[in-house]
């Protein structure tokens, strides 16, 4: 190890300042990870219950035997797998078309000088200030009028126009990137395109992986526009199939059918996650400026 | 005034034409074959199967919409449009969609909204804001043409004045029926060595063997005797009224008058709450929830008694202890339950309204004996009611349960306002009484107000 | 930038005057609309559950915007850290965000269920007798908020991504200067981040005033109005009263409430937020 000073305690050096950080983090963490994880322990053990066992009190913490068949039931019941190809579809094009479009616009509003720009972007921001409830009508008519009502258009298109919390979003992190680097392009001669693509985007892996996991969460979890724009068995997604399981307002849901399909629900976008971490390394944004 | 909305519509419509031209024309099309093919006329007896004079070259769709159920009841439906799509092929095609409770009356209002309506969805009380807006076709005249539908013998015909909503004319065709019940857990009575419930039971029995039945340990109730249910929602509070001789208002189809505060009202309120607060045998709304979800007390197997729907058999097929249902008890000698009539109604704007009447035709006549089987609604023929397959794995009281259909009242009322009293005044008013808030006094005065003055709104 | 423009108009901004139209009618969806004027305005001023509606919506913005944003903010310091298996914790505090939103009120119902549910359970672990949650005129909200915080994954990711681009120069120079950890967070950490402070602060507002699936499924307004937020009274009176000219005029008070309030935090900007690229001196 080498002879460390006599008079600093381990706890005073560097290193071990960072050990006790780590350590106090890990405690810190693991708390609220118990916290946050009870609500999901409920589930996949309400999942594992017969039915006679859901309404048990006091409640069954570890329902014995466990009943794996209801994971089997909640995705034979339904065709699961034309819902899970749907949900691809839809929530595939719509993040790409979300990530494309978004970054683009964003982009703009920060950089590019138009007359009335702040004006535009406060119009952009006031349309999420609108409850969706009033909404919906006008929009539906809308879609009515143009033919696309019982088709997947209504739920992708838009997506091709951005979206204002992300063009929000987007446009705070370019605001933050110094305009060296843009000058610099431009002296060689890039155009717009050729600076957005080749310098803003890879300079944003943190916030674009952000972009992806919100787009892809909060589409693949949407079932209400689905659900009043497709009313076609063959074009349901996940989503919608899970409001299947809780039944109507005089007949309860089945409870452990509906914690398993939602459970099996979770593991897409949590894939998903796990992957999109690997864009949040840290510093990416102002290493090669320097100098 | 009108020109705004004309404006609107003109400027929407205009933007269809194109595409509804192409739409109508085949609608049209198959709309008129249909009319010529499949005219409902008596000449064929009472299967609705009638081959008609000339079959059309393609079979009419028929686009329909009903809430889901749940995956099991679900399937049900689906075979149903099966069933009616085999017996009547190459004539009809029906198009069962299934959607959510909560998109379903928000996807009708919009199919409405942009003049393309369903042909047929079932019903449920925000349909009678379909009637108001003038949008319900008269199925009269079709009933007229088949009337073995009006059998007294073998449908409760006086139970259908509540869907003549102008006084004279059917706009719904009612298909299946839902009545009150007691229902009891018959562990807990064995374990007491009482006496089961049954029509012969009144309320003063009931208090009796739930005071017997409510087990207590010090402070905490361990078992109660019995759960007030759905006695604690208006229109199940309504039932005991009636059976005292009252009714919280004047009548049924647009109600003119909300009288709570009547002597006899306030009484069965009262009657109600004081099992709860001065009999303690039954809990409040929040030991209720302490105990169990908003639905499942009595499949938690801790209260003896319990007061549901008929709806509610389903869901108790899976509890773990032995039980059965009773009909309400009756107050001194008088019992009336409440009934709720299922059905389709038919847009009047629809194009193929003939063959969305054999739909509904056909619902209520040939498919009852199969929706006995199902186990998943009561049908409205008697003959499917009484039949063995109605039995076959069900509790045993259901039989006296539905003998209690001759006589009820219908639970319900019909204005353009009905859901916003509903929501915003008896629904609440109704949770403060029963939490012991207010008094039934004040309650009842609470309602009387807020009621009248939407009722004349609206 | 002028593509996204015009969609913009047609699907978002076209709906948004049409609705804004409509509140001058009155339209129950069925049929055409009807023009009635200032009805509706006059008619939610006199409504006495507009008024509880707005105040609920009022409280709850007003606890859970500070609150979420001061723990999302600890939660992403704490899991910037270079550690192994630090991206199991994160996806951990992700992982709420990810149910949708049926199952999550389900589950929230379970647990704030006033015998067993898991709160009061815990809560009695200490020795504490925790209230009947949901059925609680006081308490319901409260429980509403503990359950938005439960889902402040998101806003934590945006912290994070913030976090993630603060270059460890920075540090680095600021020890050697002998900043303490407090002085580096309060110098270093907060400027470098107020852009999303920003970001979270502005969406936090206009998400709060209009939040409605945990409402409208877990307490449904309840008990006795007492979780009854505005998005929840103006979706009654759209679909379920057939109102819905009448939401419409709701639904733009609403907005009116919510531009005040962003534009009063875009004004303040300039005095707490700091963008890299506009450091004075540069062209």
């Amino acid at each position: 190890m080498g002879v460390r000073s006599a008079a600093l305690p381990f706890w005073r050096t560097r290193r071990g300042q960072a050990r006790l950080t780590s350590l106090a983090v890990l405690i810190i963490a693991l708390a609220g990870s118990t916290l946050v994880l009870i609500p999901f322990f409920w589930m996949v053990s309400t999942s594992l219950k017969q039915a006679s066992e859901v309404y048990l009190s006091p409640p069954v913490w570890f329902p014995n035997p466990p009943q794996w068949g209801n994971y089997v039931q909640a995705v034979t019941r339904v065709p699961f797998h034309l819902y899970a190809w749907n949900t691809t579809i839809i929530v595939g094009l719509v993040t790409i078309g979300t990530l494309f479009s978004c970054s683009l616009s964003a982009y703009g509003f920060a950089r590019l000088a138009a007359p009335g720009k702040n004006f535009i972007f406060m119009l952009l921001l006031s349309t999420l200030m609108l409850p969706g409830a009033v909404t919906l009508a006008p929009t539906y008519l809308l879609f009515n009028a143009l033919g696309w009502v019982g088709s997947f258009l209504p739920l992708i298109v838009p997506a091709y126009f951005g979206s204002a919390f992300f063009i929000f979003l987007l446009r705070q992190f370019y605001l933050t990137i110094p305009r060296e680097l843009e000058e610099a392009a431009t002296i060689d001669g890039a155009n717009v395109y050729q600076i957005w693509w080749r310098i803003m985007m890879p300079l944003s892996y943190p916030v674009l992986a952000t972009v992806v996991v919100f787009t892809f969460v909060g589409t693949y979890n949407d079932f209400f526009t689905p659900l009043i724009y497709l009313s076609d068995e063959s074009k349901r997604t996940i989503a919608v199939a899970l409001s299947y399981f809780q039944g109507s307002p005089r007949i309860g849901p089945q409870m452990h059918l509906l914690m398993a399909a939602v459970t099996i629900s979770i593991v897409p976008p949590l894939i998903l996650f796990i992957i999109a971490q690997r864009y949040f390394v840290r510093g990416i944004v102002m290493t090669g400026i320097k100098g | 005034m009108a020109k705004q909305a004309d404006h609107l519509a003109r400027r929407l419509s205009r933007r269809q034409f194109l595409r509804g031209a192409a739409i109508g024309g085949a609608a049209l099309t198959s709309g008129i074959l249909a009319a010529c093919g499949s005219s409902p006329t008596p000449s064929t007896g009472s299967t609705p199967a009638s081959a008609p004079a000339q079959a059309p070259a393609e079979p009419t769709k028929i686009r329909a919409l009903m809430w889901s159920n749940g995956p099991v009841i679900d399937e049900n439906f689906k075979v149903r449009a099966q069933m009616f799509n085999e017996a009547f092929k190459g004539q009809y095609d029906l198009d069962l969609q299934l959607l959510p409770y909560d998109q379903y009356w928000p996807r009708i209002d919009l199919a409405y909204g942009s003049k393309n309506p369903y042909d047929l969805y079932f019903f449920d009380v925000q349909a009678y804001g379909h009637y108001r807006a003038g949008l319900l076709s008269n199925i009269q005249p079709y009933v007229d043409l088949a009337p073995e539908l009006l059998n007294a013998e073998e449908y409760p015909v006086a139970l259908y004045d509540a869907w003549r909503f102008d006084g004279s004319n059917l706009y719904g065709l009612p298909e299946n029926i839902q009545v009150l019940a007691l229902y009891y857990n018959r562990d807990l009575f064995d374990a007491e060595g009482l006496a089961y419930p049954d029509d012969t039971w009144t309320w003063d029995n009931v208090l009796d063997a739930a005071t017997k039945l409510t087990k207590r340990n010090g402070d905490e109730t361990t078992q109660w005797g019995l759960d007030v249910g759905v006695m604690d929602i208006w229109w199940g509070a309504q039932t005991l009224a009636w059976a005292m001789g009252g009714g919280f208002f004047d009548k049924i189809v647009e109600p003119t008058k909300f009288q709570v505060s009547d002597e006899v009202n306030v009484q069965a309120l009262t009657f109600l709450r004081d099992l709860i607060f001065v009999h303690k045998v039954a809990p409040t709304k929040t030991q209720r929830s302490a105990t169990a979800q908003d639905i499942g007390i009595f499949q938690t197997g801790k209260v003896a008694m319990f007061f549901d729907g008929s709806w509610a058999i389903s869901g108790f097929q899976d509890v773990s202890f032995k039980w059965d249902m009773a009909p309400l008890p009756m107050w001194k000698d008088k019992r009336v339950s409440a009934y709720w009539l299922g059905g389709q109604v038919i847009p009047k704007d629809s194009k193929v309204i003939d063959a969305a009447f054999a739909f509904a035709r056909w619902s209520a006549t040939t498919y009852q004996k199969t929706m006995a089987g199902n186990h998943d609604w009561i049908p409205i023929a008697r003959s499917a009611r009484e039949s063995e397959e109605m039995y076959v794995g069900q509790p045993a009281g259901l039989r006296s349960v539905l003998a209690t259909i001759e006589g009820a009242r219908l639970g319900d009322f019909y204005s353009r306002n009905n859901q916003q009293i509903f929501g915003e005044v008896l629904l609440p008013t109704f949770d403060l009484m029963f939490l012991g808030t207010i008094t039934p006094e004040e309650a009842a005065k609470k309602i009387d107000e807020e009621a009248n003055a939407l009722l004349a709104k609206g | 930038m002028a593509p996204a423009i015009l969609g913009l108009l047609l699907f978002t901004l076209g709906p948004m005057a049409a609705s804004f139209l409509l509140s001058f009618t009155e339209y129950n969806i069925l049929t055409d609309p009807r023009w009635n004027g200032l009805a509706n305005y006059e008619k939610l001023f006199n409504d006495k559950l507009f008024w509880q509606s707005l105040k609920v919506s009022a409280i709850y913005s007003v606890v859970s915007v500070p609150l979420g944003l001061v723990i999302a903010l600890g939660l992403a310091l704490l899991l910037n850290h270079k550690m192994r298996g630090i991206m199991v914790f994160r996806s951990v505090y992700y992982l709420p965000t990810v149910i949708s939103g049926v199952g999550v009120a389900m589950l929230w119902r379970w647990l704030f269920n006033g015998d067993f549910g898991i709160i009061n359970v815990l809560l009695r672990g200490v020795g504490i007798r925790g209230p009947n949650w949901l059925f609680d005129e006081t308490w319901a909200l409260v429980a509403l908020i503990i359950a938005s915080l439960w889902g402040i994954g998101g806003t934590m990711l945006i912290f994070l991504a913030g976090l993630q681009g603060i270059p460890q120069e920075l540090y680095e120079a600021a020890e050697i200067d002998g900043a303490g950890r407090w002085r580096q967070f309060s110098s270093i950490t907060l400027p470098m981040i107020s852009h999303v402070t920003f970001f979270n602060l502005v969406l936090g507002v206009i998400g709060a005033l209009q939040v409605f699936t945990d409402a409208y499924v877990i307490t449904g307004g309840g008990p006795n109005n007492a979780t009854l937020f505005l998005s929840v009274y103006l979706y009654r009176h759209a679909f379920q009263y057939l109102n819905f000219g009448y939401a419409a005029a709701v639904a733009w008070v609403l907005f009116l409430i919510v531009l005040a309030l962003t534009l009063l935090v875009f004004k303040s900007s300039p005095l707490w937020v700091y963008y890299e690229s506009e450091r004075p001196g540069r062209g």
